[in-house]
């Protein structure tokens, strides 16, 4: 090995923590078998591209991370990845699954008698407690059953390894868990930044249980219909783990689906599409169970969709996991589990949790107050609490610990303290052990189970057994584990060649999807102008003391920046050469400028749609960079940056038309584009022509260059020095792409297109009208100066008008806008009141 | 044994169009072991999408009602017929209170144990436990006891209607001695789950006028012929449930016909919904309840 020296393995386990079993160095300070290939990659390589390789990792999952809400830095990923994999051997891996196996298929159980007969309880197998004084059983979701699918159909466990070697459960998660997703994308990854690690080792592929877990969906489905209708329930962007749902949603080939999306009629779940309701019979589940249904679950909920328990309670439509799913999630239910499992499997627990007592009984009790330093305590609900160490506590804490836990012993666990394996890490330093935690996952598939041969492995810091707490992010490492079997398949590099099925779904485009498409067009167009007005203003002003001739188009610019809502009219009525004026342009280009103010809203279309605009899109929305940093003032730069930011939209336009299928949701961001670019022309026109300018050939040539339109010109009229004619090129002008007629036969196209145009027969006329002025032959061509002037902007006028009728329009007809829905109550014929929540 | 007709009427008028209302309703009575529902129907205007019944998590009717088209008004009539039985047992009969206190926090009794722990409107309250320990004297069988802290609900409270609100919490009722059915329903429980004795929520309805007999007629009792709350404690596993009614400090016995059970009111509201539209609204109440034999 030819590795430097600080790549380097450890001397064996860390000498500070000689309890904890290491994953990679055996008791005999060797490496184990199954780490052998891959620490012989690394140790060929020269520690820099090591290092290089462990930044670029980080940059692609940063990528990925990117579209998170704006909470916080958007660019601040929740995740970090080690380069490093944590790797299982396959013979290890199998005995795992069984465990994880058998424990999904437990608590399945489990919770199917808790919303059954509760016969665990009547046995006194589960104590009353635990069930009844739990705030994760929904009571409305009692007797809540579905013949084709069992409540439990996605389990994830996070797991320890002891210093003995053997795993145990730290805390089981059927809320609605991640875990998949990010097992997918962390594979992408590592695929991509350290191809070398698979040359020589065969991983378990993850992409067999997508498809696995896609058919089982189906499967349940099908017991409604031959082509059954599948959502992803998500919060919606603002969840932190939204890009998993796009991500997922895309894999299984179902649609996406926020609960305003859904609605429920004659006891039917439907999804609000532009073609009318379509039919929902399996919601996978992402939001909490106490969200699902405003009318029986918490009022307060806008994530659900109301009278959806009674859709599910009618058998009319499965919700996976059941609502209410959470309850088997609570820790305290760990020492009662080797019971049950005896009762209701008949089979001793293969795979136990981290031993665990509930207070509520007597003799742990005692025990915890005897000697609480044993132990590590948890309320006995929530699993994701941090841990009480009374070990760690300062005296009056543990005082003040101590009392509580003797007033109210059923609200705590006490947990034995187990030294979490260690897996290396890239640090500083080369490598260092750290404390892991692996996150596995399975998933029900008609009577049986399947695991996911990966995971997660989070990791915690360097200081002690901490439990991850998924949600936070922190550190992350994708799971091998390794084929024993290699023969025919070495090197068929586990994430690198993943052949995939085509997943091919109808395009069901949402009401609240096409809203934000249409106007994801219009704010496309309206920065698109927006900065050709700036540069235009800018240009003028990088070329020293202005003349008379910029001083006039500067004013012409001005009032039609403030025309077109850019400039408010103190900034713009400024003299052009007086610093008041200097002053807005720089404070419409800087932070928090109107500039950067659209384009955050673009931003927020943005993720609004991320599941529908591809990576690239993305990266040019979210990838804009200001014209102008805090307390700059040099238009020169300015002008620099303003030419890239149209660049950047150029792109974005580019990709719009060259890179987005042209679906219903294609045709809402173009007409949504028409309509602002068309706006745009005619505000130029009533802008700079309404007040009867003196030289007017100014006017024409700063219309034709804000619509990029100067070379058609020079083309189109040689030897024309900018005469009212010249304005053809924008306006009747059909083959350029920057003319009115050119938007609006675009748009007439695009709207005989909607499926139902006949709500918009009256708005459609009156773009037929203009339409019909504008191919009238040469209207401007013999031109009158003031005759035509009138007529022309009058038309603009008119034309931006009816441009707005059709955008409300469409609004009515085809953006639902979801009222937002009240609780109402009878209260009590007694008060004689109701109350209402939103 | 004697039988009820009810008539209960519950009309919304909205002050802006609702374009779509999903209702829950909890009015049509449960069966109980003193009770039977003979009959029982419920009329919607305007007629409904989609309704369906079913039975809860506690055994109560439950309908849920889809109104999908926009309307200006809501109006929900439940008629029934009901019949109940003196309930059998005598009041000394069950356990001492503490007897069974003990056998709770054995949990030897896990059917009714989830009628011990606190629920959304009833925390344990040390007030309440305080004043529940007056009539929970030592040794005190629990139905006697229970009887015993009703009266003094209606010694020591004043009736009235008006003062409090869903959102007054038990320690203000305590503190402010003041309230209606519901409130004096939710302190009684307050005090009895701190003591780990099980306890219901009951609301129904209360017919107040006994049949002339002898010529002499029973005098009013308060929550005539409207929507009234009282509590049903588990007494022990002879007894059984046992209704009190903290308003009226009596033993129910066959004028108190049960709707639904609960934890406390959060479970048994008669009428909840989500409704799209709507702007403000009070909703206007019509019970009637009669007697149909003797």
């Amino acid at each position: 090995m030819s590795g430097p020296d600080s790549l380097t393995p450890p001397a064996g386990p860390a000498v500070s923590e000689p309890a904890a079993y290491d994953e990679m160095v055996s008791g005999k300070k060797s490496i184990r078998p199954h780490w052998r290939e891959i620490t012989a990659t690394l140790w060929g390589m020269p520690a820099e591209i090591v290092r290089e390789k462990q930044a670029r990792a980080a940059a692609h999952l940063a990528a990925a991370d990117q579209f998170l809400p704006e909470n916080g830095d958007a660019n601040q990923p929740i995740w970090s990845m080690d380069l490093l994999p944590l790797i299982l051997p396959e013979a290890e891996w199998r005995n795992l699954s069984e465990g994880v196996v058998q424990r999904a298929r437990l608590l399945n159980l489990v919770l199917a008698d808790i919303y059954g007969p509760q016969k665990l309880i009547h046995e006194k197998l589960l104590p009353p407690y635990l069930v009844f004084n739990n705030p994760g059983f929904l009571r409305a979701l009692r007797f809540v059953t579905s013949r084709n699918a069992p409540p439990l159909h996605f389990y994830a466990g996070d797991l320890v390894r002891t210093p003995a070697g053997s795993w145990r459960v730290l805390a089981d998660r059927t809320q609605a868990p991640g875990g998949i997703g990010y097992a997918l994308r962390h594979r992408a990854v590592i695929a991509r930044s350290f191809p070398e690690a698979f040359r020589n080792t065969a991983v378990h592929r993850l992409q067999p249980t997508i498809d696995v877990w896609q058919s089982s969906l189906q499967s349940i489905g099908a017991a409604f219909d031959e082509s059954p209708g599948i959502v992803l329930l998500t919060p919606g962007p603002h969840s932190r783990f939204y890009p998993e749902h796009v991500l997922l949603s895309a894999e299984l080939g179902i649609n996406l689906a926020q609960g305003s999306d859904l609605t429920v009629r004659e006891g039917m779940v439907y999804l609000k599409t532009l073609n009318g309701l379509a039919r929902v019979h399996v919601i996978y589940r992402r939001v909490d169970g106490e969200y699902c249904d405003p009318l029986e679950l918490r009022a307060d909920s806008a994530l659900g969709v109301a009278g959806l328990i009674a859709a599910a309670r009618s058998g009319n439509v499965v919700i996976l996991n059941l609502p209410g799913s959470a309850v088997i999630e609570t820790p305290a239910f760990a020492p009662f589990l080797p019971a049950i499992a005896r009762r209701l499997l008949d089979e001793e627990l293969k795979l136990p949790a981290v031993t665990t007592w509930w207070c509520g009984q007597d003799m742990p009790l005692r025990e915890a107050l005897s000697t609480p330093d044993k132990f590590v305590f948890q309320p006995s609900f929530s699993s994701d609490a941090p841990l009480i160490d009374p070990a760690t506590m300062s005296a009056d804490d543990k005082t003040e610990f101590l009392t509580r836990l003797t007033a109210t012993p059923s609200e705590f666990v006490a947990v034995e303290r187990v030294h979490h394996s260690r897996t290396p890490v890239f640090g500083d330093k080369g490598l260092e052990p750290r404390p892991v935690v692996l996150r596995t996952c399975a998933i029900s598939v008609g009577d049986t189970w399947r695991t996911l041969p990966g995971g997660v492995a989070r990791i915690a810091d360097r200081g002690g057994d901490q439990r991850p707490v998924f949600r936070q992010g922190g550190l992350v490492k994708d799971v091998w584990i390794l084929k024993e079997d290699t023969a025919g398949e070495a090197s068929a590099g586990g994430g690198l060649v993943e052949l995939r099925k085509l997943h091919r779904v109808a395009d069901a485009v949402g009401s609240r999807a096409a809203d934000n498409l249409y106007w994801f067009g219009r704010y496309m167009e309206r920065i698109d102008s927006g900065l050709r007005q700036f540069r235009a203003v800018t240009a003028r002003l990088t070329r020293g003391t202005p003349g008379p001739r910029d001083v006039m188009e500067l004013q012409r610019l001005a009032r039609l920046l403030e025309a077109t809502e850019w400039l408010d009219e103190a900034q713009a009525l400024a003299p052009v050469d007086s610093s008041a004026f200097v002053t807005g342009i720089t404070k419409a280009l800087g932070p928090r400028g109107v500039v950067e103010e659209y384009r955050t809203s673009l931003r927020q279309l943005g993720i609004a749609l991320r599941d529908r605009l591809s990576q690239d899109m993305w990266r040019v929305v979210s990838g804009f960079s200001r014209a102008l940093q805090p307390g700059e003032t040099d238009f020169d730069q300015a002008l620099g940056n303003l030419d890239t930011a149209v660049l950047n939209m150029a792109t974005l336009s580019g990709l719009v038309a060259e890179n987005m299928t042209r679906g219903m949701g294609w045709r809402f961001l173009e007409i949504g584009r028409r309509i602002e670019r068309a706006m745009a022309i005619c505000s130029y026109i009533e802008g700079l022509f309404g007040d009867r300018p003196e030289r007017i050939e100014l006017s024409v040539r700063i219309s034709l260059e804000l619509c990029d339109s100067i070379i058609t010109h020079r083309r189109r009229f040689p030897m024309d020095s900018y005469t009212l004619p010249a304005l053809d090129v924008i306006m009747t002008d059909g083959p350029n792409p920057r003319s009115l007629l050119y938007q609006l036969e675009a748009l007439r196209n695009e709207l005989d297109g909607l499926i139902s145009h006949d709500p918009l027969a009256k708005e459609r006329e009156l773009i037929d009208r203009h339409l019909a002025a504008l191919r009238a032959p040469a209207p401007f061509a013999e031109a009158q100066a003031s005759d035509r002037l009138t007529e022309l902007t009058d038309g603009a006028r008119a034309c931006r008008v009816d441009l707005g009728l059709l955008s409300d329009a469409l609004s009515r007809n085809y953006f639902t806008h979801v009222n937002a829905p009240q609780t109402i109550v009878t209260v009590f014929s007694g008060r004689n009141e109701s109350r209402a929540a939103s | 044994m004697k039988r009820y007709s009810i008539s209960h009427e519950t009309t919304y008028h909205y002050a802006t169009t609702v374009e779509l209302g999903l209702h829950e309703a909890r009015l049509s009575p449960v069966n109980a072991p003193h009770q039977k529902l003979l009959e029982h129907e419920i009329e919607v205007t305007p007629i409904p999408a989609w309704t369906v019944a079913f039975i809860d998590h506690f055994g109560n009717n439950m309908q849920h009602i889809a109104i999908e088209h926009s309307h200006d008004a809501l109006t929900v009539i439940q008629r029934s017929v009901v019949e109940i039985d003196v309930p059998r047992g005598t009041l000394n009969a069950g356990p001492a209170w503490e007897t069974l206190r003990e056998a709770m926090l054995e949990d030897d009794y896990p059917d009714v144990a989830e009628f011990i722990y606190p629920s959304p409107h009833v925390i344990l309250d040390d007030a309440a436990m305080e004043f529940a320990l007056q009539a929970f004297t030592p040794g005190a069988p629990v139905a006697e006891a229970a009887l015993k802290l009703a009266r003094l609900f209606k010694s020591e409270f004043t009736y009235a209607p008006g003062a409090t609100t869903i959102a007054t919490t038990v320690p203000e009722i305590l503190e402010g001695r003041r309230g209606v059915c519901q409130d004096f329903a939710h302190a009684m429980i307050a005090g009895l789950r701190a003591l780990k004795i099980p306890v219901r929520y009951v609301s129904g309805y209360l017919k107040t006028y006994a049949p002339h007999r002898d010529g002499e007629q029973t005098p009013a009792l308060v929550g005539a012929d409207a929507t009234h709350a009282w509590v049903s404690v588990w007494c022990g596993p002879e007894l059984g449930w046992m209704d009190f009614d903290p308003t009226n400090a009596l033993a129910v016995t066959d004028e108190h016909i049960a709707v639904a059970y609960g934890r406390d009111f959060s479970d048994v509201t008669p009428l909840r919904g989500v409704i799209v539209g709507g702007g403000t609204h009070t909703p206007d109440v019509k019970v009637t309840v009669t007697r149909l034999d003797g």
